[in-house]
Formats: structure tokens, sequence, C-alpha cells
């Protein structure tokens, strides 16, 4: 009986060994989520001031959109123009040191540059406007930003976290007087869910399509 | 190169190539993000500044309405709204408010908001007297141009009023301003109000305890 065989099957079999060594490796990467850590998940950004959302929002209790004006009206929430943390700031803590920074801005009329945390790649057509008129809160998808000293990422923004909630919004729009709530009670939220989806209109059998994202 | 070595290189290659992924053709385009820089201009600013001397289009200072976008009306402060308010407004007004007034005027509207709390002047609560006889312009004027006391001659102030109000015309649209100032006014009644005013059928309803649930800082 001839060789099944032939000799170059001994590098087949090697180059396998080491192909099952690397998939083994993807694997124990993939499941231990390496998510958190190749997006710098929870750890706080630099920025060119140390604005504190913790201390404006919950201790505060200033709205989102008081900064943010654009979220209801169009794709970007929009960051303030220095005016709007002139609009306290010119009375309230105006010889701070940490404030210099919006004080020179304000001066000299040049915008402040924030960095951005949030950077989802430009083939993503995302809107906040459409979200918030649908009853996604802020807080779903940025975490709990009213705890948050420095800013973090609480999300990686990856498709499949997108996904979980394009395939059952039942879980999470709220009423629209709850979009700015952060401490929304979810408990009761069974029943409810179905019938905001329902009364909001959403399409949800559109959601999961590719250009519902990528256009 | 022996095969086998051939076979080792390809595949850590291939490794390298899924981990090592570049990613910067179609996740960074070659367009200017909102708010992001551009290098094509000097100072690298995406968002550009409007040309000198250039209006918008569509800017509010070049819309005929007056009443509507600057709150006036044959040359003085318009002393109704430019639409009739509804309900949908009165809302509409009311979440407007909580957001970009309250921090200040605090949401009863007594001027004792959480920022005066911290040292910000205290502004006129709107249960005064002279803001209840306000035409509904003078308000529309204070949110759009501000409010220094010496620059509105026409308005009576105590000589220790040394009040500042920024313009926030930037934050938000005349029809929204315009809700807000209906919703002012409602507040006004409702701190004005007497048992007179309560219709017959719902005065019962007054002295029942709050259901669980409604909290009155939602609405």
């Amino acid at each position: 009986m001839p060789q099944i065989f032939s000799k170059k099957a001994n590098y087949l079999a090697r180059g396998s060994i080491v192909m099952t060594g690397v998939v083994f490796v993807l694997i124990v990467l993939i499941s231990h989520n390496v998510t958190a850590y190749t997006h710098d998940l929870g750890v706080a950004f630099q920025q060119p001031a140390p604005f504190s959302h913790k201390h404006h929002v919950k201790e505060l209790g200033i709205d989102c959109r008081y900064c943010h004006q654009s979220v209801e009206k169009g794709p970007f929430a929009g960051l303030p123009p220095t005016e709007t943390c002139y609009t306290c700031h010119s009375q309230i803590w105006t010889n701070s040191p940490l404030l210099k920074v919006v004080r020179d801005s304000y001066t000299t009329n040049t915008p402040i540059e924030w960095n951005r945390v949030n950077n989802l790649p430009d083939f993503v057509y995302f809107d906040h406007s459409v979200h918030v008129a649908k009853g996604v809160s802020c807080y779903t998808c940025h975490g709990q930003v009213d705890q948050m000293n420095l800013l973090y990422k609480e999300n990686a923004f990856e498709m499949i976290w997108c996904l979980r909630c394009h395939r059952n919004p039942e879980a999470q729009v709220r009423p629209k007087s709850e979009i700015f709530n952060p401490n929304y009670d979810y408990s009761q939220h069974e029943t409810l869910g179905k019938q905001l989806v329902e009364q909001y209109g959403i399409k949800k059998e559109q959601l999961t399509n590719c250009w519902i994202c990528h256009r | 190169m022996r095969p086998g070595a051939i076979v080792i290189a390809s595949s850590l290659l291939v490794c390298g190539a899924i981990i090592g992924c570049e990613r910067d053709d179609m996740w960074e385009q070659p367009k200017t993000a909102v708010l992001g820089t551009n290098e094509f201009f000097d100072n690298d600013q995406g968002a550009r500044m409007p040309v000198k001397g250039t209006v918008a289009r569509g800017a509010d200072n070049l819309q005929e309405d007056d009443l509507l976008y600057r709150g006036m009306e044959n040359g003085k402060l318009a002393e109704r709204f430019p639409f009739e308010i509804t309900e949908n407004d009165l809302n509409a007004g009311h979440d407007k408010y909580d957001a970009f007034c309250s921090p200040c005027h605090a949401k009863s509207g007594d001027g004792m908001g959480m920022i005066v709390q911290r040292g910000y002047k205290q502004p006129f609560s709107f249960h005064i007297d002279r803001l209840r006889n306000a035409t509904p312009g003078y308000f529309y004027s204070v949110l759009i141009r501000g409010l220094r006391p010496t620059q509105l001659p026409g308005v009576k102030f105590e000589p220790d009023d040394d009040k500042v109000h920024p313009a926030v015309a930037h934050k938000l649209s005349p029809v929204e301003r315009w809700q807000i100032i209906a919703y002012i006014r409602a507040l006004q009644l409702s701190q004005n109000a007497t048992i007179e005013d309560v219709p017959m059928e719902q005065r019962g309803e007054l002295d029942k305890p709050k259901t669980e649930g409604s909290n009155g800082e939602s609405h």
C-alpha cells in the first residue's frame, strides 16, 4: 500500500499544532474580555480643566442639556461654548486656578480643547436626537456620569453592545420625563418597556438592519 | 528556508495581523468630525467662525417677524405671545425651565436656586409685582439680550438692584423661549393663587396626599 500522506504532511501537522496554539490564545483573549483594556474603560481622561460631572450634575442638579444643548436637536450632543461656563463662573470661583483655562479661553476668544472621550469609527452614523426622542437616556450609554468626578468611558460602544439594545429596546427605553434622570428605577419596567416601544413607534424589525447605522 | 519555518512564520504573520489591525482607513476618514480638528486651517480648528462682516443664513436678526424673534411689536416690548399657548407648550416650557432656568431661579421661581445658594447674585423673584405685571416681551428681551438694569431705561429699579442676567439666546430656539415665558406665567399664577382659582370639582384633590410614585421633581 502506498503512503497516503506525502512527506509534506509533516509540515502541515507541525503547522496545525502552532495554529491550534494561536486559536487557543485568541479564545482566551476574547473570553477574558479584553474590551475594557483596549478601550480604556474606567480610565479618567486627561482634560485641560478637571471638570467634575459629579459636582455639576449630582451636587448642583444641573440638567445635561444645560451644556449639551443639541442633544435633542441634532446628531451631536454638543460641547458648551466657554460662554456657558461663564454664565456661572463669571461670579462663582472667579479666581480659582482650576478655572484659569476657562478664563483664558474667554478673554482670548479661543476654544478650550477638550479631549474626546467617545470616538465612534467614521463608518458609524450615530444621531443623539433620535435616541433621546425615542426614550434612550444619556445614562444608558454613557454610564452613571453623575457619579464621575473625572469623566471616563463606561461602555466601549462596540457593535455587539449597540445591538443588545437594538435587538431588545424594551429593556432600555424610558418615558420622556425620565430621560435626563440619573436615578431612574427600572424595577417596574417589564410591561412599561413594551408599552413605550409601541408608543414611540419604534420599528423593532428595522433596528438591526445594516443601514440603520452604516449608511 | 525550510518549509516548516515558512509555516511557522506565516502563522505568526496571520496572528500579528489579527491582533495589530491597523484602523486608519475607514475608521478615520478624511472628514472633519464635529468640533474636531482640521489641519487645513491655521489654528487646526475644524468648526469655523463666521467670516467677519457676514451673517449666517436664517439668523434670528435676519427674520422679519419682530414679535416671534425679538419680542417686539410696534417698536415696544410685546404685550402678547406670538402664538396661542397650548398645554403642550406649557409642558415643554416646564421641561426647558427646569433644565435652563431653575439652577438660578429655582423650580418655584423665587430666585433661590442651587447656583444662587453657591454664591451667584440672587435674581428677582418672579413673584414680585413688577414682574407679575411685566409683559411677555420684557421676559423675552431679558432672555435674548440679557439684563443690566442700566440698559433698560423704561423699567424702574430699586437703587440697590445690581442684578445681572446673561443672554441665553444661544441656548434656546425662539419657540422654546416663548414656551418658557408661558411657563413662568403659570408659575406666577401658581404662587399667587387663591382657593377661588381652583375649579370647584377639583378642590377636593388638594388635600389628598401625594400618591406613591408621583414625585414632585418629575413632570
